[in-house]
């Protein structure tokens, strides 16, 4: 016999995460709360894939890895690594010291910005004396020579066939340029000053943006031999991270001011995208530590990864926000692990830790052997208003095949006492080419969503989930929720909460 | 069933958590009621009971049990007789200065004593001790808490619990705003208690029932004298 009920639906969760709003305000496609889950394309919401070490012996008895990442040199491509005071050849996981006679100052805040140069890698990292550079084969790394032009260069790009180095020792707010196919030779005229400290460094379109905390900078060429290069002020914001500037396909360059993460897309002004993480999110970080946070691009998702210091007192990056460019939405945080470098290595994200290594993210089902605690927490929505009260009667859960593993669903509402369902996910069917037997099994579907329900409790206008799994090599993708009420009609509370 | 299976299902029924000790309170809240209802609706078997108490020389009033809702009858262990049940304008009528003690052949009801027991007078007055053992309805006592972990068979019988589900659920209902599942409930409960009645009037056997004559002595006399016309 049908139950009598009306259908809540809840997902697919295109919006993704909101931190700025209450549950009660959410949309049914948006997220109150999530850790350790990912939106898809399908507004799919999953657990996230884990990390599992690149390089399985620890480099420099466990040092910080400062930075890393992936260039392509004399026609190979290397791996690389900067690991406490040594630098490495990291390629295929195993580390080679090619340090050599180079001064490394081993620190966790001594990060280092580094560039693709033609053919050599360049690197500073505003703490050492000098720039650093590395051409790759056995070749061991080499001072960069700057024509004892500056000194403790913190940024670095490559634009216009020219080495860039910003905010040297004593002029913050300095930009020093190489000759042109030379980036060892710097003319002793060959800079620019901006007025500000100088933050980051990035071509950006046809320009080089300058990035100070009062605002973004451009460098345009002229054409002109004697003034080269033309400098423009363009908008009142920058970053204050620039290891956190990214560039996004649709040349939108996103970055991290204290108050959140903007975007710019070249024009005269800024755009804060952040705001869904504002409230919630954005208050718990600790703001002094945000010039030390850094970000990466991640192009098979079309994602932008920001590390962050979540935590009044965290000093180190602990919590991973991502961006999803596709869905223009935001999910995350992920977390339960720290990092101080991050770079595409093998199209996949990296991260270096504070152990000497470098992790490769979205892999695998486990944090490194670790479970994956990843939970995710829907809107509160009242179908029929806040004063028509609803009898919850069941939910029915849509989601992919991705194993026989439970999935805990929560009940949460002001009226209703939290109750904890558990639905096991996974199909029950036999595969047709193994293990199918006719007129006895049921034919395992690996393409269409999966469905299970589970109870609902209580009398309140509105209600929300919280979906969960904490343990190791569990994976689940839900695909949305049908909640089935019972409208009762406009009933008086006499109290707040549970009666 | 124990008293916490009958809340739990019937919490289970209206949509709320049987876990929650508010929900528990409310229910048992309906569980007493309800039992009340169900109680006084029949004489039903599983409240039948006897006790016994012992009179005091020179005193005429006593209190009964606790539990007693309808006394039925009274009889003298220690003398082997039966004790009347008349009015207490019987007793003054036989004894207007309550003067009279001897080995007590009729008893009044009396009223209750201060903690709401039924009290009884005894006539005459008892001038020792014997032992009085009397039959009677019992009510159900109104449930805490504590016991929540006691069967409820004592009080209800199997048969009927399931009403006492129903009748919870139909009120919490009720409380909710649910009236249309509150009336289901409700008519599921009063199928129960119709069945439950039924096998009420079964338990005594093959037993059957005639009027007594108008001759014999018995208190409660009928007599049935056609005025006019014929019986035919």
């Amino acid at each position: 016999m049908p139950i009598t009920a009306e259908s809540l639906r809840l997902g697919p969760w295109r919006s993704g995460v909101n931190y700025s709003l209450p549950a009660e305000d959410m949309p049914p496609d948006g997220l109150f709360e999530m850790e350790n889950c990912t939106v898809g394309l399908a507004g799919e919401v999953a657990k996230r894939n884990g990390f599992a070490k690149y390089n399985a012996s620890a480099m420099n008895s466990g040092a910080t890895v400062t930075a890393c990442g992936q260039v392509v040199l004399a026609g190979t491509e290397k791996v690389f690594a900067f690991c406490g005071d040594k630098f490495f050849d990291v390629t295929g996981g195993t580390a080679t010291d090619r340090t050599g006679s180079v001064t490394i100052t081993a620190g966790n805040d001594y990060t280092w910005d580094w560039v693709l140069a033609g053919s050599t890698l360049i690197a500073v990292n505003g703490q050492d004396t000098d720039g650093i550079k590395w051409a790759g084969g056995t070749s061991n790394a080499a001072t960069l020579d700057d024509s004892s032009r500056f000194t403790k260069p913190k940024w670095v790009t490559f634009w216009e066939n020219r080495a860039w180095v910003g905010n040297i020792n004593g002029a913050a707010d300095r930009l020093w340029r190489s000759d042109a196919g030379d980036i060892e030779t710097w003319g002793s005229l060959s800079f620019n000053s901006v007025g500000f400290d100088i933050t980051g460094l990035r071509p950006f379109q046809n320009y080089l943006s300058i990035h100070t905390e009062q605002g973004i900078h451009t460098l345009t060429p002229t054409g002109n031999a004697t003034i080269p290069f033309q400098q423009q002020q363009r908008t009142q914001r920058g970053t204050v991270a620039g290891k956190s500037i990214v560039t996004v396909p649709g040349e939108r360059q996103l970055f991290v001011r204290n108050d959140g993460i903007y975007q710019w897309s070249g024009g005269a002004s800024v755009e804060k995208i952040s705001l869904a993480l504002d409230d919630r999110y954005w208050s718990e970080l600790n703001v002094a530590r945000l010039p030390y946070s850094f970000a990466m691009y991640y192009p098979a998702q079309e994602q932008v990864w920001f590390f962050l210091p979540y935590g009044a007192s965290q000093t180190t990056m602990n919590s991973v926000v991502i961006y999803s460019a596709r869905l223009n939405a935001w999910f995350g945080p992920y977390n339960n692990f720290t990092r101080d470098s991050a770079a595409l290595i093998d199209d996949l994200p990296h991260a270096g830790d504070f152990a000497g290594r470098i992790n490769k993210h979205d892999s695998g089902t486990n944090d490194d052997g670790s479970a994956i605690k990843a939970y995710f927490e829907t809107a509160s929505i009242a179908p029929r208003g806040d004063a028509v009260s609803c009898r919850w009667l069941y939910n029915r859960t849509l989601f992919d095949n991705t194993g026989a593993f439970d999935l805990s669903i929560s009940q949460i509402a002001a009226g209703i006492v939290s109750n904890t369902e558990t639905i096991t996910m996974g199909n029950v069917g036999s595969l047709l080419d193994s293990s199918f037997v006719l007129d006895s099994s049921l034919l395992e579907s690996d393409v269409s969503a999966l469905t299970q329900d589970s109870d609902l409790f209580g009398y309140d206008p509105r209600t929300m989930l919280r979906f969960s799994n904490f343990n190791l090599d569990e994976p689940f993708t839900v695909r949305r929720a049908n909640l089935q009420y019972k409208p009762i009609g406009n009933t008086r509370e006499r109290n707040t909460g549970i009666e | 069933m124990t008293n916490l299976q009958i809340i739990q299902i019937a919490l289970r029924r209206v949509g709320l958590n049987t876990g929650s000790s508010t929900f528990k309170d409310g229910a048992r809240d309906y569980l007493n009621l309800v039992t009340q209802d169900i109680a006084s609706r029949e004489k039903w078997n599983w409240l039948f009971k006897g006790s016994t108490f012992n009179t005091v020389n020179g005193t005429r009033t006593y209190s009964l049990a606790s539990d007693v809702v309808a006394p039925l009858s009274f009889r003298n262990t220690t003398e082997d007789h039966v004790i009347l049940i008349m009015s207490t304008q019987d007793i003054d009528a036989a004894d207007p200065d309550a003067s009279i003690n001897g080995d007590p052949r009729w008893v009044a009801i009396d009223g209750v004593d201060s903690s709401g027991n039924i009290e009884v007078t005894l006539y005459p007055e008892p001038d020792g001790v014997d032992t009085i053992a009397y039959r009677y309805y019992s009510s159900i006592p109104t449930f805490t808490e504590s016991e929540d972990s006691d069967s409820i068979n004592p009080y209800v019988a199997p048969v009927c619990q399931p009403a006492l589900i129903h009748g919870i659920s139909a009120l919490y209902k009720q409380e909710k705003g649910d009236d249309q599942g509150a009336m289901s409930d409700k008519q599921e409960m009063e199928r129960v208690i119709a069945i439950a009645g039924r096998q009420n009037m079964n338990v005594q056997g093959n037993r059957s029932y005639r009027m007594r004559r108008a001759d014999e002595s018995y208190s409660n006399k009928f007599s049935f004298t056609p005025t006019e016309g014929s019986l035919s």
